[in-house]
């Protein structure tokens, strides 16, 4: 089959999305040097264009059906990859709004070569979450990866910025490493790269062998390995804060939301699809990563002190709520998953997108201080900013609630309370570090003479306020100045990203009924 | 033990000790010598696997070409190494060489558009097409290429978005550097010097 396999026009069809997502970002590539440099900011709209269109292509190939796979069983366009596609999408859609506004604020310069790049990186997205063999999902992950090593490192000039590119590329290789082998022994075992022949090839040699195991638990154990540090799991998850607080925070939110989805679903099609019939061997280790990363990222996260790092313990944690659904085994837990990643990339890339306002230079300018008085300042921002914490911790009303509910039920339901218990009591500790925000952008003012406002003092200095006349003028005054000079503009893409996020997060916590029924039928239940 | 375990065993001890030695020596030349055997020992690995066109191919493109490349960017890079002089008259000899290869190139590639070479059509005989019926019928360089190119054109055309990817990546980082030293020495009104005046006060936040 391999040697007569025939290309035809029904499968460059099926992976129409991808398709049109590479070819914006090679246009991207060839207007940015046609373009004079004062017109390059319009490039954002063609890249917006892109992923529009990416997406309206991936419903059109869910509506026209056809065959499930394509490319020799390459690639599927089942319900699962088109939902992954649609969060995937929405997430760059949403991460590429803020962007412009940053990226003038960084002084990044190489703006076409940075939605190039973010496209590239979906691109690999939507390959890893709708690949159904073995070498599709490496080739995807691989694809993704790339770009945003260089993304990471792509503000100009900070040492911070550097560190989070470096990191990244060294640690992610070797996870691919680890990844690669894993995936050399499962084909050594079972003769297949294919998920489809390695789910028949065990279904039919089921109970395992002893000649047979090893090779074939070994394999599994290094992919759960790989992929649960691209998911950023306990233990896996060390270069995750200093990456994302290093990276441009548009990229960290692209790469907190797009890099999950493709990870989980490339790793829920590996472990739930294709060796469903040894679901037993692999879900102990499974459920171990679950509670780890659960427990152990809202603990770390408690301790933060800047918001952004925050974020990543965060969003740690938050792989691990994500990883129960993989962990349970069954089709509702897959759907609980995915409905939990739609969900979590509303949520958070509006997070990030208000941290991105606050944010200075790369990676500095998020500590908890400068969210004081925001409520006051900036009152719009803050609410946004409560609406996405409130989600993130799970409040009812968010749609944080919505997806935590589902995921917790499912683990009730396939009779694994003790996930549901753990998630619970990780979700309570995670109120302390998400409510320290809100109170802290409510409730607390830069009292003036605390050394913890040196920074905010520092801000006034830097942003041509002459800190002489501060020191001399009254209490009020100096407190009237600075909430004027810390008023942070916010670009009109930014307004646009977190209007659409809050609303979503509103809107979807009271009706989440028709995109929960989505997710369901993406999973084939009824 | 048989014959192809030993040479089994004694090539992988080989590209063990020589990936090692890519990271371990401190001189670049020792570094991509080791990475030279590394990459032979693999073509021998293929060669085990009675795949000898990827062998041949494994030879000439990285052992050959790619680490040719490297260390000639290695001996370029190396500051002791080589004078103003010594560059010119390279670069003189490079021009002549890469005209001569041009031209060797576009003739091969006429002659085989001229000669219309085509796949054998027992390329799309129906029958049994396991891996060696293939290899037996069509012979090892067509069976890779029909498999490049039926079965598996995606990965291998995904492969080539990854190379872009990663071009576009080595751009962004290594015209950053020389952008970056012309900004601060041009005019001081450039956007790129924002930033940094801005992470002053932020550092000595930290």
């Amino acid at each position: 089959m391999a040697f007569t396999y025939t290309i035809t026009a029904g499968d460059w069809g099926h992976i129409a999305p991808q398709l049109t997502l590479l070819g914006v970002a090679l246009l991207v590539m060839v207007i940015d040097t046609m373009l004079p440099a004062r017109l390059r900011g319009g490039l954002v709209i063609i890249a917006l264009l892109g992923v529009l269109s990416a997406a309206a292509s991936a419903l059109l190939v869910a509506q026209l059906g056809g065959a499930p796979s394509a490319f020799f069983g390459m690639i599927t366009s089942d319900g699962l990859a088109i939902f992954s596609m649609l969060v995937i999408l929405g997430a760059t859609a949403l991460a590429l709004l803020i962007a412009p506004g940053y990226i003038e604020r960084q002084g990044i310069h190489q703006q076409g070569e940075y939605y190039a790049l973010v496209l590239l990186a979906a691109t690999g997205m939507l390959l890893m979450s709708t690949a159904s063999n073995l070498m599709m999902i490496f080739l995807g992950l691989e694809l993704l990866s790339l770009p945003l090593y260089v993304l990471c490192a792509f503000v100009p000039g900070q040492q911070i910025a550097q560190e989070s590119g470096m990191k990244y590329f060294l640690l992610s290789s070797f996870a691919s490493g680890f990844l690669l082998y894993g995936m050399a022994l499962v084909y050594g075992a079972t003769g297949a790269t294919g998920l489809t022949q390695i789910h028949a090839f065990v279904a039919s040699h089921m109970p395992l062998d002893s000649s047979l195991a090893p090779l074939l638990l070994v394999g599994v154990v290094l992919i759960v390995v790989g992929l649960a540090f691209k998911v950023s799991a306990i233990p896996f998850h060390a270069w995750t804060p200093d990456v994302y607080q290093g990276a441009p925070t548009p990229v960290t939110a692209l790469m907190s939301v797009g890099t999950k989805t493709a990870a989980l679903v490339a790793l829920a099609r590996i472990l739930v699809v294709a060796l469903g019939p040894i679901t037993s061997q692999w879900q102990p280790l499974l459920i171990a990563l679950a509670i780890l990363t659960m427990l152990g990222g809202n603990l770390l996260a408690a301790t933060q002190t800047n918001v952004k790092r925050m974020l990543a313990y965060s969003s740690i944690a938050h792989a691990g709520y994500l990883l129960i659904g993989i962990a349970v085994g069954t089709n509702l837990g897959l759907a609980a998953m995915i409905f939990y990643l739609a969900a979590y990339g509303i949520m958070n890339i509006g997070a990030f997108g208000v941290v991105q306002v606050i944010e200075r230079s790369v990676g500095f300018g998020t500590e908890l201080d400068r969210f004081r008085g925001l409520g006051a300042r900036q009152p719009w921002l803050a609410g946004a900013m409560t609406v996405f914490l409130l989600a993130l911790a799970g409040i009812p009303g968010t749609v944080g609630f919505v997806a935590k509910y589902a995921v917790f039920s499912a683990a009730v339901l396939a009779s694994h309370p003790e996930l549901t218990i753990v998630g619970v009591i990780a979700s309570m500790i995670s109120f302390y570090y998400y409510l320290r925000i809100i109170w802290a952008m409510y409730f607390e003012l830069n009292p003036e003479g605390d050394p913890a406002t040196q920074g905010a003092r520092a801000a006034l200095g830097a942003q041509g306020t002459p800190p002489l006349m501060v020191e001399s003028s009254g209490q009020s005054a100096v407190i009237a100045a600075k909430s004027v000079s810390m008023r942070q503009p916010i670009a009109l893409g930014a307004m646009l990203s977190l209007g659409l996020a809050v609303l979503a997060t509103i809107i979807l916590g009271i009706l989440p009924g028709p995109l929960f029924e989505l997710a369901r039928q993406a999973v084939g239940l009824p | 033990m048989n014959l192809g375990q030993i040479a089994f065993y004694v090539l992988g001890a080989t590209a063990i000790a020589s990936g090692i030695g890519v990271i371990a020596f401190r001189n670049a030349v020792y570094s991509a010598l080791s990475l030279i055997l590394n990459l032979f020992c693999l073509a021998l690995f293929f060669l085990m696997l009675n795949a000898i066109f990827l062998a041949a191919i494994q030879v000439l493109v990285y052992a050959g070409a790619i680490m040719v490349l490297f260390l000639f960017v290695v001996t370029m890079l190396t500051p002791e190494g080589g004078d103003a002089a010594t560059v010119d008259r390279l670069g003189a000899m490079q021009r002549t060489a890469a005209i001569g290869l041009g031209i060797i190139l576009a003739g091969a590639f006429g002659y085989i558009l001229i000669s219309q070479v085509r796949l054998s059509p027992s390329a799309m005989a129906t029958g049994a097409n396991d891996l060696f019926t293939v290899m037996n019928r069509d012979g090892n360089t067509e069976a890779f290429g029909l498999a490049l190119f039926h079965g598996y054109l995606l990965p291998f055309e995904v492969t080539s978005v990854i190379l872009v990817a990663a071009i576009l990546g080595a751009v962004v980082l290594g015209r950053r550097t020389t952008s970056g030293s012309g900004l601060s020495a041009g005019s001081g009104l450039s956007a790129g010097s924002g930033p940094s005046a801005g992470s002053g006060p932020s550092a000595r936040e930290e």
